[in-house]
């Protein structure tokens, strides 16, 4: 009885420190050297929906490796479906730290998608860094 | 009245010789640096490397692999990329784009020991130990050098559509890149990144 007290004893003391590291390891500690910034996650400026490409349910998501992704869909608005037009609607997502410090890698590019005649399109923009974790999606048409 | 007819005659007449401008799927087809609206040729430009890589990049961190199992950053061998396309092209303007991005992420290093950029560098430091000419202390020692983890390798092919009045033709690339895993052989990511460029028969890119 007193050995089975003395291992279980044993068992919580070593079980501590590995739950401390194990909590540890899932936090994201930033020290920021400027004020942390006051923005929701996901700032939107939408200036395709007045011009035709309905932006819907724009979303700010965690992958399951981490990574922050934006969602959206885009919808062709049914009063330009007699014009016939096909629509080239362009975004791009900016990406910030949680101390509001802009992330950037790779080449500044714009992304874009074709939008057809009725036609509803999903849309997913993954930042390209661990620690990006606020949005800024702009979205436009270009053949204005 | 008979010279207003001949203006008539002859701008209609070069109307119809007027080329049909080309058009990209690439979204930055038509972005410029120079502050002068950009060219958009049927040839591979520096934009549409941009966009593929970053596309490619984008597309890899999306996915569960992209993390290192138990931590830390995945050492990547540079592989064979194909250049299968009618152009002279140097395959580093994409390969590079995309390992300055990788390597920004923190998720990944490339290693200049093995593979298509292998450099001499490493093999040589450790010939310098049997020089008597080098300090021993300085020079490399063996057993270092840091194994890679995964190989990146992929292909750029072209296709070209010419329509059936012959007076449109479509350039289609695709940058097609994967990565294998050493140890256990798979392939844990691909990448296909497809570019149309969509303009006159009459003009040519070569």
């Amino acid at each position: 009885m007193k050995a089975i007290g003395i291992l279980s004893a044993a068992a919580i003391l070593t079980s501590v420190p590995a739950a401390a590291v194990a909590q540890s390891g899932s936090l994201r500690v930033y020290t920021c050297d400027t004020t942390i910034s006051s923005q929701p996650p996901l700032r939107i400026e939408d200036e395709a929906s007045l011009a035709g490409a309905i932006l819907e349910e724009p979303s700010l998501i965690t992958l399951p490796n981490g990574m922050k992704a934006v969602q959206f869909g885009v919808r062709y608005a049914k009063r330009l479906l007699p014009s016939d037009r096909i629509l080239k609607v362009r975004y791009t997502v900016d990406w910030t730290d949680d101390c509001g410090r802009r992330i950037t890698n790779g080449a500044k590019t714009v992304d874009g998608l074709i939008l057809n005649p009725g036609q509803y399109q999903t849309v997913q923009s993954t930042a390209m860094h661990a620690d990006a974790a606020r949005a800024v999606l702009r979205i436009y048409v270009s053949n204005q | 009245m008979k010279k207003i007819a001949t203006i008539v005659l002859t701008a209609t007449a070069l109307a119809g010789c007027q080329t049909i401008p080309i058009t990209s799927s690439n979204p930055n087809a038509e972005m410029s640096r120079t502050g002068q609206p950009g060219l958009v040729s049927f040839g591979l430009q520096s934009t549409d490397f941009e966009y593929a890589a970053n596309k490619a990049v984008q597309e890899f961190l999306e996915s569960p692999f992209s993390k290192k199992p138990g931590g830390g950053r995945w050492v990547v061998q540079m592989g064979e990329v194909v250049n299968d396309t009618t152009f002279r092209i140097d395959t580093a303007s994409m390969t590079s784009r995309m390992k300055i991005a990788m390597t920004r992420t923190g998720q990944f290093i490339f290693t200049g020991a093995t593979g298509r950029e292998r450099t001499d560098f490493v093999a040589d430091s450790r010939q310098l130990s049997k020089s008597k000419l080098f300090d021993k202390k300085t020079v490399a020692r063996s057993g270092t050098v840091i194994a890679p983890d995964l190989e990146m390798l992929g292909g750029i092919r072209q296709r070209t559509v010419v329509g059936a009045d012959q007076r449109q033709q479509q350039l289609e690339y695709e940058f097609d890149f994967r990565v294998v895993e050493r140890d256990t052989g798979l392939e844990i990511f691909q990448s296909f990144i497809p570019i149309e460029k969509l303009g006159s028969n009459k003009s040519f890119a070569w």
